[in-house]
């Protein structure tokens, strides 16, 4: 994947969306970004802090993928 | 560098995201969006965060395969989806949100998006087919471009062009709005009216 961008508004100009063009587009990035700005809920948080800390407490990785 | 932490206070995000190492900052960087996308896709909020959560588990277990300097949260939908459908091919049927799960987890966050016509919106876009709506979100929302959508959907840019033209005209019609490029046979006055909603 050639860019590491998280994102941006230019595909967005690439459709030509702009709210008075596209209402539908307006919507859906208002819905969108409503959902984004929540944050991150304390789960995710703290199912990260335990797979951090798993990983630091020494215990060891599981070997053999098993991915297949 | 000293850091100063409260030994009882439940670390901030903020303060998480500056220690963690590249990887953990990555992924926690990329979670509001990841979550947005997967609600959009599922129609059902808590359903969206059990997939969030298999993702962050699945992305943590196969950190080795995530190429640094890539795309982390186009990374992190590709494994999403591909557990979104794969349950759904279990299941038989469409996950949807049939009459009101998600609305009722939106009743508890009326200050975010409690708003009628976001409610309207929301019910519009879960009767677009599952391969329209993420075409829609990746483009008009995500801020992906057509040939990264197609990467993440393993499908031809011109497939993606074709779902997300079919999402937003059926989205037009479910919200009644009216198309720009679709008032009859008279196609002089379209560019008129266009210029009258920009002036």
């Amino acid at each position: 994947m050639k860019s590491n961008k998280q994102g941006g508004s230019q595909p967005l100009k690439q459709m030509g969306l702009n709210s008075h063009s596209d209402p539908v587009g307006a919507k859906l990035r208002d819905f969108f970004s409503a959902i984004e700005n929540e944050g991150i809920p304390d789960r995710f948080l703290d199912l990260l802090e335990k797979l951090d800390a798993a990983e630091k407490g020494g215990k060891p990785k599981t070997d053999g993928e098993g991915n297949g | 560098m000293q850091r100063k932490k409260a030994a009882n206070q439940k670390p901030m995000v903020k303060e998480m995201v500056e220690a963690a190492p590249a990887f953990k900052r990555d992924l926690l960087a990329a979670l509001p969006r990841l979550r947005a996308f997967a609600v959009s896709l599922c129609g059902n909020a808590t359903l969206a965060d059990d997939f969030v959560q298999d993702t962050v588990l699945k992305a943590w277990s196969h950190q080795d395969q995530f190429e640094p300097g890539t795309n982390m949260i186009a990374w992190m939908i590709t494994i999403l989806r591909n557990q979104f459908y794969s349950k759904m091919r279990k299941a038989g049927r469409e996950i949807q949100d049939s009459e009101g799960v998600f609305t009722e987890s939106m009743a508890t966050h009326p200050a975010q998006y409690g708003r009628m016509d976001m409610i309207d919106f929301k019910r519009a876009l879960d009767q677009l087919a599952a391969d329209q709506r993420e075409a829609i979100v990746l483009i008009g929302a995500s801020g992906f471009s057509y040939e990264e959508a197609a990467e993440i959907c393993g499908c031809a840019v011109g497939t993606i062009k074709s779902r997300v033209n079919r999402a937003r005209a059926k989205l037009q019609e479910l919200l009644g709005i009216a198309d720009s490029n679709d008032y009859g046979p008279d196609e002089v006055s379209a560019p008129l009216v266009k210029r009258a909603f920009v002036a």
